[in-house]
C-alpha cells in the first residue's frame, strides 16, 4: 500500500505492459494464421479437386477420388508446349526485368542527377497503363516493325515480327520493370548510408564497397521485386494474347481450355507450380538451419 | 581498376544504370504509346473506312465525352481500387510484420507461401473461390441456407463485396513484399531501445486515434460497396453510422489493446517506404483491373478497365479507349504525385517524386 | 410474308436482309431435311491428299473439334495429319470474333503473315474480312470434296456469291438454356426467362447478335416489334434496351458474358442463360438443358478462311477439303453436336448411332427450322448502334 502516486503509476504501466504482452503473444499468431489460411484456401480447393474425377467436362463438382489427372498431367491438347513457353517466358523476362529495374532503383536512390523526379514519376506509367493499350499498342509496334520503312530494312526479320516467343519475352519486360523499381526502392530507402560510406572507407572503392554492403542490404528486396515479376509473367493473358501470334503460353491455354472445359489437370499443373515453389523454399530453408547449426556447434578438432 | 574508373566517372553512373532500363521503356512503351496518342484524337472505328486520325482530324472532344459518358465507371474504379488497397494493408501489413519480427528462421518460407499461390493461373483461384463462395458452396450453405443471416435469394456474385474481395485477394502479395522487405531492414536494437524510452501502449492518445480512424474507414466500406445505394437514400446515413460505429469500436479496441508506443514511433516511421510502394503496386493496378469485375460483378459494378476493353475489342473504338487509357493514367500519376508530397517526409517525397 | 427463314436457307441461301428469299420457311425446311436425306456415300475424285506438307495453324473455337473422352486425341485431326502428312497446330483460341480480330487486325491491314493459315469466324465477321480483302482466294481445284459436297442452301452468299473465300464449318442456333434442378421447372420461351424467381440468376451473352435477336423476337411475338432480327431497326433496338434495362437495373440479369456461363451453370450462380446450342450439349451438367424458344431463335454459321499472308494456304486448302469428305464430317458433327454443312453428313451420322438422329440440336425439327431466323449482319453504322445499346446495359 504506498502512498506514492509515482509508485502507482509505474505499477499500472508494468501491468498493461504485460497484458499487452499476453495479448501480443497470441493475436498476432492468430491473425498471421488466418491471413495465411485465407491465402492458401482457395489453393487448397485446388490440390482436392486435382483429385477429382468430374462427372462432365467441368471439375467443379466433388465427384469422386481419382489419380487419373495425376498419372497423366501433361494429357491435354496443346499444354506440354504451352508450359514451356511460360516458363521459358517467366524466367528470362524475371531475370532481365529484375536486373533493369534494380539498375534503375540504385539510381534512383543512391544518386542525385538531372531529370530525377520526372525518372520517378515516369517510372509509374507503365503500371497505370491499361493491359489492353499496352497490348495493342505493342502489336501496332510490332506490326510497324515489318512494315513501315525504314523499320523494317533495319530491325533484322524475326526480332520484332512474326510474332514468336521474342515478343512475348519483350513486352513481359517491359510491364515487369516498373514492379521491380518500386519494390527494391522500398529496401532502399531509408537505410543508413554511414554503412556504406564505413564500408567505402574500408574497401577502398565502391564497387567493392557495393558488392560486400550495398549488395546484400538490398538483396531481399531484390528478391521481391523478382518475385512479384514471376507472378506478373507466369500469370499474363491479355498482353500475351496480342504479343503471341500462334504461340501459347499456359494463361491463355487456360483461358481458351476453361471455355468448353475445365479438366483436373490444370489443377495439377497448378499443384505442381505451388509445390515447387514452396518445397525449394522449404528444402532451402532447412538445408539454411543445418548449416547454421554446424557453425554454432563448438568444433570438435 | 573498375573502382577508380566508377570513381572517376562519378557523375555518369546514374545514367549508366538508368539507360538500360529506360531505353527499354523508351522502344516498348514510350514508341508505340505515340500512335495510341494519335488514335485517342481519331474518329470513327479502326480498320474501317470511316475511320480518321490526325492530321486528318483532331477529334480532343474525345477526352471530355469519355469523362462525362464513363463517370460511373470511373467512380466504381476508383471505390473498388481504393478499398482493395485499404483491405490489403489491412491484412497485408500484420502479416508482413509478424513474418518480418517473428518469423525467425522460417521467414522466407513464409514469404514464399504468401506468393506461392499466384504463380498457379488466376483463372484457377478464381473458379476456388467460386466453388467455396458460390451459390451452392459451403460459405452460402451455411451463412444462408443453414444460419439465415442474409436473405434466401442472396449470392456473393454479382455484388460490389465480390469484385472488391477478389481484387484484395489478387493484389494481397504486392502489398506484403514491399512492406516486408521494408519492415525486415528495421534494427531490432533500435526498437529495444524505444521500448525502454516510450513505456508501453499507446494511450490513451492512440485509442482515440484507432476509433476515428476506424469510424472514417467503417463509412469508407459502406459508402464505396454502394451498400447505401442498395436500400436507398433515407437509410444512406444510419448505415454509414452504423458501419462507422463498428469499425470504429474494431479501431479503439485494436489501438487501446494492441499498438505500443514504440510501434507508432519507430517502427511505423521506418515502414513508410513499404507503405507506400505497397499501396501504389496495389492501387495502380486495382485502379485498372477489368477481369476481377468481369469474373465477379455485374452490370453495375464495371470499372473503368472495363470499358477501355469493350470500346477496345467488341466497337474498334480505339478513340475513346485510347482517351480513357490516357486519362486514367493522367489521373493515376496526379494520385501518386499528391501522395507522395502527403505521405511523403522530406527523404520520400524527394526519393519517391 | 415475313421473311423469315428456317434454319437451312439461312444456314447458307442466297439471303441477306435485302435480298428476297426464294424460299418460305417450310421450303426452305424441307430443301434442309431433303438434303440430309440426300444421297450419301458420293465421294468425289479429289481425295484430299493434296500433297501439303509442313504445319497448319489452326484458330477455331472451343468445342469445335472431336476430342475422345480423354481430351487429347482428335480423330480428325490425327487422320487428317496420318493422310496428309500435315501437322496441325491446333488451336481453340478464339473465345469471341471481335477479341480474335483484333489480334489479327493490325497484320492484316499491313499485308503481313497473322501466323494463321486458316481462322473460323461467324457469317458477319467472314463479311467484314472478305469485304476488306483480307482473305486469301481458296482455288476450287484444291478442294474438289467441299465444291461437290458443301449443301446447295449454304452456297452463294451475297458477301461471297462465288464461294471464293469461305466454306461453312458448323452451324449453331442460339436458345434458352437452364439448369432443370435449380429452376424446378422446364423452360420452353424466351419470356419464362424473366419469371421473377430467377431474379439475380439470369445472364445474356454479352452479344447483341445474340441477346438483342432472342429477347427482340420474344417482343415481336408478343407484338412490339415487326421486323426479324437480321432487319431491326435502330427503334427496334430502342424498344429491346427498354425491356431489358429495368431488368438490369434491378439486377435480375447478373452478367452478360461469353461461353462463362457453363462454368456458371456448373457453380449454381447461373440458372437460365441465352446459350449456343452445342455448348451445353457438349460441355454443361446433366441437369443443363437447352431448349429452342418458341418466339423463334437465330442460327448463324461459323465459317473457315485463309487470311491473306498465310504461309500455308495449301495446307488449309487440303484441310478444308478433307472436312468436307462425309465420313468425316459425319464423325465430327456426331462428335460435336453441332449441324454439318456438308451434303450426306447428316445420313451418314445416323449410320454412326441411330439414336443421334433424334437429337434435336444436329436434327433441329420441323417446326424449330420454320422458327429460325437469320442471323443479324449489319453495315457499320448500325452495327455501331447496336453495339452501343448492348455496351450500355452492360455497364460499359
Amino acid at each position: 500500500m504506498s502512498a506514492d502516486p509515482r509508485v502507482a503509476v509505474a505499477k499500472e504501466e508494468a501491468r498493461s505492459r504485460r497484458t499487452l504482452q499476453r495479448l501480443d503473444s497470441w493475436v498476432l499468431p492468430l491473425f498471421t494464421v488466418l491471413a495465411i489460411s485465407y491465402l492458401l484456401l482457395p489453393i487448397v480447393v485446388m490440390i482436392i479437386f486435382s483429385f477429382n474425377d468430374p462427372v462432365g467436362r467441368f471439375n467443379y463438382q466433388w465427384n469422386e477420388f481419382s489419380l487419373e489427372a495425376w498419372m497423366n498431367p501433361l494429357a491435354r491438347p496443346g499444354l506440354p508446349e504451352a508450359l514451356l513457353h511460360s516458363l521459358i517466358v517467366a524466367i528470362v523476362a524475371t531475370i532481365a526485368a529484375t536486373a533493369l529495374g534494380t539498375l534503375i532503383a540504385l539510381a534512383l536512390t543512391r544518386y542525385s542527377f538531372r531529370g530525377r523526379s520526372a525518372t520517378n514519376l515516369f517510372i509509374f506509367v507503365p503500371m497505370a497503363a491499361p493491359e489492353i493499350v499496352l497490348g495493342a499498342s505493342l502489336l501496332t509496334l510490332f506490326v510497324g516493325s515489318a512494315s513501315l520503312e525504314p523499320f523494317s530494312s533495319i530491325i533484322p526479320e524475326g526480332a520484332l515480327f512474326p510474332l514468336s516467343l521474342n515478343t512475348i519475352v519483350i513486352a513481359h519486360i517491359m510491364f515487369c520493370i516498373s514492379f521491380v523499381v518500386v519494390a527494391v526502392r522500398a529496401r532502399i530507402q531509408g537505410f543508413d548510408t554511414n554503412l556504406e560510406q564505413a564500408a567505402a572507407d574500408l574497401y577502398a572503392n565502391e564497387w567493392q564497397a557495393f558488392w560486400r554492403v550495398t549488395f546484400p542490404l538490398i538483396f531481399p528486396g531484390i528478391m521481391a521485386g523478382a518475385l512479384l515479376a514471376f507472378s506478373l509473367s507466369i500469370d499474363d493473358f491479355i498482353i500475351t494474347q496480342f504479343s503471341s501470334g500462334v504461340v501459347n503460353t499456359f494463361p491463355v491455354w487456360v483461358w481458351t481450355t476453361v471455355r468448353s472445359s475445365l479438366p483436373p489437370q490444370v489443377n495439377v499443373i497448378g499443384t505442381i507450380f505451388f509445390g515447387l515453389a514452396v518445397g525449394l523454399v522449404l528444402i532451402s530453408t532447412i538445408v539454411g538451419n543445418y548449416r547454421a547449426q554446424r557453425r554454432l556447434r563448438p568444433v570438435d578438432r | 581498376m573498375i573502382g577508380r574508373l566508377i570513381h572517376r566517372y562519378r557523375r555518369w553512373i546514374p545514367y549508366l544504370l538508368l539507360l538500360p532500363g529506360l531505353l527499354w521503356l523508351f522502344l516498348f512503351f514510350v514508341v508505340p504509346g505515340i500512335p495510341m496518342f494519335l488514335y485517342s484524337l481519331s474518329e470513327g472505328r479502326a480498320f474501317s473506312p470511316t475511320f480518321q486520325q490526325p492530321p486528318e482530324v483532331w477529334a480532343w472532344s474525345n477526352y471530355p465525352d469519355a469523362v462525362t459518358r464513363y463517370a460511373d465507371n470511373f467512380r466504381n474504379s476508383i471505390a473498388y481500387g481504393g478499398l482493395a488497397t485499404i483491405f490489403t494493408i489491412l491484412i497485408g501489413y500484420p502479416l508482413a510484420y509478424a513474418i518480418a519480427f517473428r518469423g525467425g528462421r522460417y521467414k522466407s518460407l513464409l514469404l514464399f507461401i504468401v506468393i506461392a499461390p499466384f504463380f498457379t493461373s488466376f483463372l484457377i483461384r478464381t473458379i476456388s473461390w467460386k466453388i467455396i463462395l458460390g451459390n451452392d458452396g459451403p460459405f452460402l450453405g451455411i451463412v444462408r441456407d443453414t444460419l439465415g443471416l442474409v436473405p434466401a435469394n442472396f449470392s456473393i456474385l454479382g455484388t460490389p463485396l465480390a469484385v472488391v474481395a477478389g481484387l484484395t485477394y489478387e493484389f494481397l502479395p504486392f502489398m506484403v513484399l514491399p512492406l516486408y522487405v521494408s519492415l525486415e531492414k528495421v534494427d531490432h536494437r533500435l526498437i529495444e531501445a524505444a521500448r525502454d524510452l516510450y513505456a508501453g501502449p499507446w494511450r490513451p492518445r492512440g485509442t482515440m486515434i484507432g476509433g476515428i480512424l476506424g469510424a472514417l474507414l467503417g463509412a469508407a466500406i459502406v459508402v464505396g460497396l454502394g451498400y447505401a445505394d442498395v436500400v436507398g437514400p433515407d437509410q444512406n446515413l444510419a448505415l454509414i453510422g452504423l458501419g462507422a460505429a463498428i469499425c470504429g469500436a474494431i479501431g479503439t479496441l485494436v489501438a487501446h489493446l494492441l499498438v505500443t508506443e514504440a510501434f507508432v514511433r519507430v517502427t511505423f516511421p521506418l515502414s513508410i517506404p513499404g507503405v507506400f510502394a505497397g499501396s501504389l503496386l496495389v492501387l495502380i493496378p486495382a485502379v485498372g483491373d477489368y477481369v476481377n469485375a468481369e469474373l465477379l460483378g455485374s452490370p453495375k459494378t464495371l470499372m473503368i478497365g472495363n470499358v477501355i476493353q469493350g470500346r477496345f475489342l467488341n466497337q474498334n473504338d480505339y478513340g475513346t479507349a485510347s482517351a480513357l487509357a490516357f486519362i486514367l493514367m493522367s489521373a493515376i500519376l496526379i494520385a501518386i504525385f499528391i501522395y507522395a508530397r502527403v505521405l511523403g517526409t522530406e527523404e520520400l517525397s524527394a526519393g519517391a517524386v | 410474308m415475313q421473311r423469315h427463314t428456317g434454319i437451312a436457307p439461312l444456314l447458307g441461301t442466297p439471303v441477306s436482309r435485302r435480298v428476297v428469299l426464294q424460299g418460305t420457311a417450310v421450303a426452305g425446311a424441307a430443301a434442309f431435311l431433303a438434303a440430309c436425306g440426300g444421297g450419301s456415300g458420293e465421294s468425289p475424285a479429289g481425295s484430299g491428299g493434296s500433297g501439303g506438307s509442313g504445319e497448319l495453324n489452326w484458330a477455331n473455337w472451343p468445342g469445335y473439334i472431336d476430342y475422345l473422352d480423354d481430351g487429347v486425341t482428335s480423330p480428325t485431326l490425327t487422320e487428317f495429319t496420318e493422310k496428309t502428312g500435315i501437322a496441325v497446330n491446333y488451336s481453340e483460341e478464339i473465345e469471341s470474333n471481335e477479341d480474335f480480330v483484333a489480334t489479327i487486325n493490325p497484320q492484316l491491314e499491313a499485308g503481313l503473315d497473322t501466323g494463321w493459315d486458316m481462322i473460323t469466324l461467324t457469317d458477319y465477321m467472314a463479311a467484314r474480312l472478305i469485304e476488306r480483302d483480307w482473305i486469301e482466294v481458296i482455288d476450287p481445284a484444291k478442294v474438289p470434296n467441299a465444291v461437290a459436297n458443301l449443301i446447295e442452301s449454304y452456297k452463294g452468299r451475297p458477301w461471297d456469291p462465288e464461294q471464293a473465300h469461305h466454306y461453312p464449318h458448323q452451324t449453331f442456333a442460339d436458345g434458352v438454356g437452364y439448369n432443370r434442378v435449380s429452376t424446378g421447372q422446364d423452360l420452353t420461351t424466351s419470356a419464362e426467362m424473366f419469371l421473377p424467381q430467377f431474379s439475380g440468376k439470369v445472364t445474356m451473352i454479352n452479344a447483341y447478335q445474340d441477346t438483342f435477336s432472342q429477347i427482340g423476337l420474344m417482343l415481336r411475338d408478343q407484338g412490339e416489334i415487326s421486323n426479324v432480327p437480321a432487319e431491326f431497326t435502330n427503334e427496334d433496338g430502342d424498344k429491346i434496351f427498354a425491356y431489358l434495362k429495368p431488368f438490369v437495373d434491378d439486377g435480375f440479369i447478373r452478367a452478360f458474358q461469353g461461353n462463362e456461363y457453363i462454368q456458371e451453370f456448373g457453380s449454381g450462380d447461373t440458372w437460365v442463360s441465352i446459350v449456343w446450342s452445342g455448348d451445353l450439349a457438349n460441355s454443361g451438367g446433366a441437369d443443363d438443358v437447352f431448349a429452342y424458344p418458341t418466339e423463334g431463335l437465330v442460327a448463324s454459321t461459323d465459317n473457315l478462311m485463309i487470311p491473306k499472308g498465310a504461309v500455308n494456304p495449301d495446307g488449309a486448302m487440303a484441310m478444308i477439303d478433307f472436312l468436307y469428305d462425309v465420313a468425316i464430317a459425319a464423325r465430327l458433327s456426331a462428335g460435336i453436336k453441332y449441324i454439318s454443312p456438308v451434303f450426306g453428313a447428316a445420313e451418314a451420322i445416323k449410320d454412326i448411332d441411330p439414336a443421334l438422329a433424334e437429337n434435336p440440336l444436329l436434327f433441329p425439327p420441323a417446326d424449330v427450322v420454320a422458327r429460325t431466323y437469320e442471323y443479324p449482319a449489319y453495315d457499320d453504322e448500325k452495327d455501331a448502334y447496336f453495339q452501343d445499346l448492348i455496351d450500355q446495359l452492360m455497364g460499359a
